[in-house]
Order: structure tokens, then sequence, then C-alpha cells
């Protein structure tokens, strides 16, 4: 009845006017006739899915991102606290050893001849034996029988002198000894090392006064340790009836774990005068 | 280029033990670094190329240490001397038997030191300190002896592959 192209313009022709209707009732009042809900139910699930793995992925990825830069961030602080630590330790450092040169500066002074201020460098590799390596030798004045002591007493003496390094027997050694006086008595006596952190003062009269807590000190007679130097303090006296002389324990005034600069006496001692003892 | 290594060695176990181990408080009384050294070359390196070397080290701590000049030395070369002789006789590559030696090593050193103070009449600290003393070497180096002794045989088998690749060089031997 119609042609062909008859009915594809009445098709198109009806096709615009329900858009239009269609346009015009929807303006006036938004409807999804029913559909909206049940295609929102089947899509939405997935898009919900795809939405966080997108937003997962970011997330991850920016994270990432800003993991890294808080990771190079975190490693320059740990750097730069580390430097400050170190500086920090440096510092207390110096005003320790300050410190301690200042001392040794002020007791210096009281010292009867020049003294060397030298540092230790090195101790002794067998536990049987006490000595330390300074690091000062004979380019520096120093000579074997040199007296090496701290501000808090008396530290050793040279025994071997090199150029520029020389070894100290400290007074702990077994091989150490020195002649002392009990300060409050003047009980003499002869300072031996034992190799461990204690000395004994040796061949004290059984008739003399010594007690604990008594400070022992150098007297000057052996020609190596000025008089007068702290050595130590008496910790025990034991006597048996049987013997001539008392056995004096002494704790150093030095703490010899601890000692890291030691002052060396250029001048020796000079010789004490000859003076007649009713003891020995 | 051995000898390079041998002094390069012996002066960073030296370094090592007077000056970086007495910083370290709870190490104590420490075995001495060199015993180890001096086994390994007892055990592993030609006489002719190592005894002078062993004389030396002896010299160098005789120097360092406050003790009679010729202690260490004596101390080294009787080492030396005995781990050869073990050698031929025990497997010294065998980490339990090296472990083993060194350990008798240390006890030799410490015996021998306190023969000798007690002999040139120094005296020797109290037994009590004596006991410490020798106790604290004895354990670090118990502890330690099996880490040393691997260590020897790596360095040993290390040795014999260099001196394998290397043309022209002889194979080094216990002998």
């Amino acid at each position: 009845m119609f042609s062909k192209k008859t009915v594809l313009i009445l098709a198109g022709i009806l096709l615009v006017t329900v858009n239009i209707l269609l346009l015009a009732i929807t303006t006036r009042r938004p409807t999804s006739f029913g559909i909206g809900r049940a295609m929102i139910a089947f899509a939405a699930p997935f898009q919900e899915l795809a939405t966080r793995a997108v937003n997962a992925a970011e997330t991850t990825w920016r994270d990432y991102l800003f993991l890294v830069s808080v990771s190079r961030e975190n490693q320059q602080l740990r750097q730069q606290l580390d430097q400050a630590v170190q500086g920090n330790i440096q510092q207390r450092e110096l005003e320790l050893e300050n410190s301690r040169l200042r001392e040794l500066l002020g007791f210096q002074r009281s010292l009867p001849g020049p003294a060397v201020a030298a540092e230790i460098i090195g101790k002794d590799p067998s536990a049987w034996f006490k000595t330390v390596i300074v690091d000062k030798g004979q380019l520096d004045g120093l000579q074997r029988g040199l007296p090496a002591v701290t501000s808090l007493g008396v530290a050793g003496q040279i025994v071997e002198a090199a150029s520029h390094q020389s070894r100290l027997m400290l007074i702990i050694d077994r091989n150490s000894a020195a002649d002392a006086l009990v300060q409050r008595t003047r009980a003499r006596g002869i300072v031996k090392g034992t190799s461990g952190n204690e000395c004994y003062l040796d061949y004290v009269l059984y008739e003399d006064d010594v007690r604990v807590g008594d400070q022992v000190i150098s007297s000057g007679f052996d020609g190596v340790y000025p008089k007068g130097l702290l050595i130590g303090t008496v910790t025990a006296v034991n006597f048996e009836g049987s013997s001539f002389f008392k056995e004096v324990k002494i704790a150093p005034a030095v703490d010899f774990d601890k000692i890291e600069e030691v002052l060396i006496i250029l001048k020796p001692p000079p010789s004490p005068p000859r003076v007649p003892t009713d003891r020995r | 280029m051995s000898y390079f290594l041998y002094i390069a060695s012996s002066l960073c176990l030296v370094i090592c033990q007077t000056t970086l181990l007495p910083r370290l408080g709870f190490a104590g009384h420490f075995f001495d670094l060199l015993l180890p050294w001096v086994i390994y070359l007892a055990a592993f390196r030609p006489a002719q190329e190592t005894l002078f070397f062993v004389l030396f080290m002896g010299a160098l701590m005789d120097n360092l240490s406050g003790g009679p000049f010729g202690l260490y030395l004596i101390c080294y070369v009787w080492l030396f001397i005995a781990v050869r002789l073990a050698a031929s006789v025990v497997r010294a590559e065998n980490p339990m038997v090296m472990a083993l030696i060194i350990v008798t090593a240390v006890a030799f050193q410490n015996a021998l030191f306190i023969m000798t103070l007690g002999i040139s009449g120094a005296g020797v600290q109290s037994s009590s300190d004596v006991i410490r003393v020798v106790s604290e070497q004895v354990g670090w180096v118990m502890l330690l002896g099996p880490i040393l002794a691997l260590g020897m045989r790596g360095a040993r088998r290390l040795s014999t592959r260099t001196a394998k690749k290397a043309p022209g060089r002889p194979s080094i031997s216990n002998g």
C-alpha cells in the first residue's frame, strides 16, 4: 500500500515525535519508569569493585611514591641525627679531654720539674703484665727511668723510649717497685705491683702504725718518683705474729683501667739528703 | 706478596689486641690473637716461608709487652714446632681438631707465662686472679675457637686454589 520510502519517513517522524514527547514528559516529571533501580542494582557492584580496585591501585601507587620520598627523608633525617649525635659525642669528649688536660696543667705547675703530657696509645698485649705505650719518645725528651704521674697520683715509669713512643711500666706491674711512706705515720716500705688492680706495701715493720684508710705517698728515696706524690690508700693490713713485716694492701690512687693521659716528669727528682734514720 | 699479607695481618691483630680490645669492657682478658695466626702458619704454610715471620711476631709482641723479652718469642716458636708436629700426625684441617689445638695453645701460653713468672721470682698474682685470667681466656677461645678453625680451613682452601691457578708456582703442602 505504501512504498518502502514512505514507511521509513513515517517511522522517522514517529520516532522524533516520541522522543519529543518523552523529553517533554521527563523534563517536567523526572522518572525512570521502574527500570532505574534494577539497572543500578545490577551495575553498582561492578562499579564499586572497579572503583575500589582503581582506588586501591591509585592509593598504593601514591603511597608507594610517598613512602619512597618519606623513606628518603627519613634516611636524610637519620643521617643528620647521627651527625648531630656524633658531633655531640665529640664535643663531650673534647670537653672531658679539656677538663683532664686543665687538671693536668694545674697539676704540672706543682711538679718539681718540666713535664710532658703523653697520651696512652696502646696497652700491654698480655694479661700478665701492666705496661702501656705512650705517644712521646726520645725526641720529646723522654728516657728510661723517668716517672709518669697523673693529677691523681703516681702512674709508673718509662722503661723503654723509642724516637716517638715509649713504654711505660705502671706501678701495678709485678716488676714495679717504688719507695713509699705512709703519710700519717711516716712508716716506710716498698710499693710493689701485682699485675692486678692493687699493690702491696712491703717491708713495713711490725711495730709501724699503719691503718686502713691511710694514704701512701712516694718518699723520693728511690730516685725515680718525686717525694710527696700520692700512690694509693691502704685497704687492708695483715700481720702474722711470726713475721717481722706487716702485709699492707693498697688501692692505687690512679684508676688504671680508665687512664688516658699521663705527665712524664722530664727532670729526675733531686736526690734526697742523706738523713740518718733509726728505722732501718 | 705473602710477606706483605703476613705483616699486614699481624699488625692488624696487634693493633686490635692492644688498642681496640682494651676499650671493650666486656672482653675482659682476651686471649692472644696472634696465637691462631701462628697456628695457621705452622699447620698450613711451608716452614721456610713462615718461621722467620713467626720469630718477627714474637719479637714484636715482646717489645710491646712488659714481660721479659723472649717470652712471646719462645712461646710462638714452641707452638710453631708443636703444631707442625701435630699436623703431621692429625688432620689439622678438621675444624674440631683445629679448635682443640687453639684451645690447647692458649692454655699452653698461659702455663708458660705463669711458669716463667714463677721461675723469674717476679711472683704470680693471687690464685683467684690467675684462675680468673686463665678461665676468661680459655672461655673466649672455646667460644671463638670453632669459628677460627672454620676460618682457617676456608683460608687454607682458598690459598690452595689460588696456588693451583697460578702457573709455575709450587703447590702448598704441609711440609
